[in-house]
């Protein structure tokens, strides 16, 4: 999944959708989510390609929202609803996932076992 | 030398420290990592100034006293020269401000010069090194965690700290290389300079005592600053010093001192710690006219003498039963023979805490009241030298008290990425909610087993009767060709191209995974989280993978090989203030 600004980036995805949880005044997802264009991606321990600037999932509550949509630890987010998160602050990234007027958002991730398993299927 | 023993202490001690100074002299030349030269340069530094002090301290000691010194007989009615007691120093949590420019703190353009840093403490010929610091840009101040003790310390201490620091790496050319560019360098390089260094000291009179030291170029310790503090300084509290700086903007082992050093200096005199004079009294009252005596044990320590019935009770803790205060306001007599049963006595009283009558104890025989009288002066003697170490006993903590974060070391982050975000932080109150959840929907929300054992989600694109889509995240379904990368820096995002309406990517025939989803969406699939090697390899050709959709299939599945730097990108305001780090936040 390495990633260079300009260049076509190919990848296998899955669409996850997760119903936010109403808790009280909040809407929580139940996941946490490091890096960002402003980040430094030499400390993503998610990343294969350490150059690799985009959003992954560092944490997922268990039985939270997220869990059950079934994201899994280690994913890279590449959508949110149709914006793309390959390339955005975190503060951004972060801002797009918790929008206050959406209950419901549609993530299409990728992982480094999807793109193997689609790999494996091809040989 | 067996009459002299102090002199062969000593020069035991120089044999010793010559013997470790050969040994590291071998280490070092045998050493190529350029921190074990440092860490072993330090410590041939440390072992070349204790022999020097060794050395000095033997002349010193040799010219005072040619003869075999002998303790000074204790005569009937003369005083015993005081010198005062001796106590124990400690210095702890050494502190040094660093005062770098904030666009030389905040810069993140890689770590810039490194130096080595470590101090050397030193009373008398008792020298301790602390330990070796690594400190650049990103660091406020030099911390050393190291306590040291000294023993057997006069009030009249000088303590000695001298900062040595050398610069680590070879010039700014290093700095801006990409990391493992430069990783590569260094240690190829590492083996290579450390080849031809060997260590290299500052010695100026040294080569004199000590053989030629090895010489080198590249590691040399230089003397950074230097500070001596004293009784005064002591305290039980963090104190601040001034410290003298040497060397200037333009030597190799500059860092931008801020000309303070902060510490714990802490001093425990014996007379605090230890009992100074114990033994049997006889304190005279005076009941009803008639004089009383009774045989009473007293313990003269911490300043005050501490009256018991019987030694027995200190052990068992009970508290004296008279505690009186022995300073420099109390005046001790001693008394001719005033009655025929007592004859060596003396008389204390303390006049300024409001106490009238003397009282007044007798001594079993005259010698006992000599060894008392003599505890007296010298605890007298002690107190005016100790000063204000004798009010209050100063703990010497093996553990330091925590110091705020701001000091600890860390790098310079900004404030925006410890920055709370709207969503609850508890991971109790999520417990809390489903079950709340489970309780509302009548058990329908239950993270129960499902019946039978689904595959895992994505098995489904590999069972051959799917529609897979792969898409290629810079064209749209209808093939349009906006590019869903956006640049950084534009005022304006588009967003990534909106998956095609109505169709959905994933079918699995009946069971769709996400209709589920919708209907319940608490139940949790038991695939979650399962490992792809479940899923059965099945042999699919490209075509196939198309679907109905006129999205391009990935054609290229690999990564590129070649290492791809990051890419400089124009930076927001605020994320040119924000320096690199990866903190994940909540949502």
């Amino acid at each position: 999944m390495a990633f260079v600004a300009g260049q076509p980036v190919t990848a296998v995805v899955q669409r996850i959708e997760i119903r936010k949880l109403r808790h009280g005044d909040n809407l929580i997802l139940g996941f946490s989510i490091g890096g960002g264009i402003d980040q430094d991606p030499a400390q993503n321990p998610y990343s294969e390609d350490k150059t690799d600037k985009g959003i992954y999932v560092t944490r997922v509550s268990e039985g939270g929202p997220a869990e059950v949509a079934g994201l899994q630890i280690g994913d890279k987010i590449m959508q949110v609803n149709g914006w793309d998160m390959t390339m955005v602050t975190h503060d951004q990234a972060r801002k797009r996932l918790t929008k206050k007027n959406e209950d419901v958002v549609r993530l299409l991730v990728t992982r480094k076992s999807l793109q193997q398993a689609i790999r494996q299927s091809l040989h | 030398m067996g009459s002299d023993p102090k002199g062969s202490d000593i020069q035991g001690k120089i044999d010793f420290e010559t013997r470790m100074r050969e040994g590291i002299c071998k280490l070092l030349a045998a050493s190529s990592q350029r921190d074990q030269v440092l860490h072993v340069a330090k410590n041939l530094l440390t072992c070349n100034a204790r022999i020097l002090h060794y050395v000095a301290e033997l002349q010193r000691h040799r010219e005072e006293h040619p003869l075999p010194k002998e303790p000074p007989r204790l005569s009937g009615t003369q005083m015993k020269e005081h010198s005062p007691c001796s106590g124990k120093v400690a210095i702890s949590d050494i502190r040094i401000p660093l005062m770098w420019k904030d666009s030389d703190h905040f810069n993140n353009r890689g770590k810039g010069q490194r130096f080595a840093v470590f101090c050397l403490v030193k009373i008398g010929t008792q020298i301790f090194d602390t330990e070796m610091v690594t400190v650049d840009r990103t660091l406020t101040d030099i911390c050393f965690e190291n306590l040291m003790i000294f023993d057997d310390v006069k009030p009249d201490f000088e303590l000695r700290l001298e900062v040595f620091s050398c610069c680590m790496e070879e010039g700014p050319s290093i700095v801006n290389t990409p990391k493992r560019l430069a990783r590569k360098i260094s240690t190829s390089l590492g083996r290579a300079t450390g080849k031809k260094l060997t260590s290299a000291l500052e010695s100026g009179d040294l080569d004199s005592i000590l053989p030629t030291n090895p010489v080198a170029a590249g590691v040399k310790y230089h003397l950074l600053a230097e500070t001596i503090l004293k009784l005064d300084d002591a305290e039980a509290s963090f104190r601040t010093h001034g410290l003298s700086i040497l060397g200037n903007e333009e030597s190799s082992f500059w860092l931008p001192l801020y000309g303070n050093l902060c510490c714990r200096l802490v001093a425990q005199p014996a007379c605090m710690t230890t009992d100074m004079m114990t033994g049997y009294l006889n304190l005279e009252q005076t009941v009803g006219g008639l004089a009383n005596w009774t045989r009473l044990y007293c313990v003269l320590r911490r300043g005050y003498l501490m009256v018991y019935y019987t030694p027995e009770e200190i052990e068992a803790q009970v508290d004296p039963t008279l505690k009186i205060a022995i300073d420099k306001e109390t005046r001790i007599r001693t008394m001719r023979k005033c009655s025929e049963m007592k004859m060596y006595s003396f008389s204390l009283i303390n006049p300024y805490s409001g106490e009238t009558a003397s009282r007044v104890f007798s001594a079993d025989c005259k010698d006992d009241l000599q060894q008392w009288m003599e505890a007296f002066w010298q605890h007298f003697g002690d107190m005016s030298q100790w000063k204000h170490c004798c009010k209050e006993l100063m703990k010497i903590e093996i553990m330091s008290p925590r110091k705020p974060p701001l000091f600890l070391t860390k790098q310079a982050t900004s404030v925006y990425d410890d920055m709370n975000v709207e969503s609850p932080q508890k991971d109790e109150s999520l417990v809390d909610i489903i079950r709340n959840r489970i309780q509302a929907t009548d058990g329908e929300f239950l993270l129960g087993q499902q019946e039978g054992s689904h595959p895992p989600r994505w098995a489904a694109l590999f069972d051959g009767s799917h529609a897979m889509v792969v898409q290629k995240s810079t064209l749209t379904p209808e093939g349009r060709g906006q590019p869903a990368l956006t640049l950084p820096g534009r005022a304006k995002k588009r967003p990534a191209p909106s998956p095609p309406a109505g169709k959905e990517p994933f079918q699995q025939g009946d069971s769709h995974p996400e209709r589920d989803q919708k209907e319940n969406s608490w139940n949790a699939p038991c695939s979650s989280g399962v490992e792809p090697s479940e899923a059965p390899p099945r042999h699919r050709s490209a075509s196939q993978v198309l679907g109905n959709n006129a999205v391009q299939v990935a054609a290229k599945l690999g990564l590129p090989d070649k290492p791809v730097p990051a890419p400089r990108q124009k930076r927001s305001i605020r994320a040119k203030f924000d320096p690199r780090t990866w903190i994940p936040s909540q949502v």
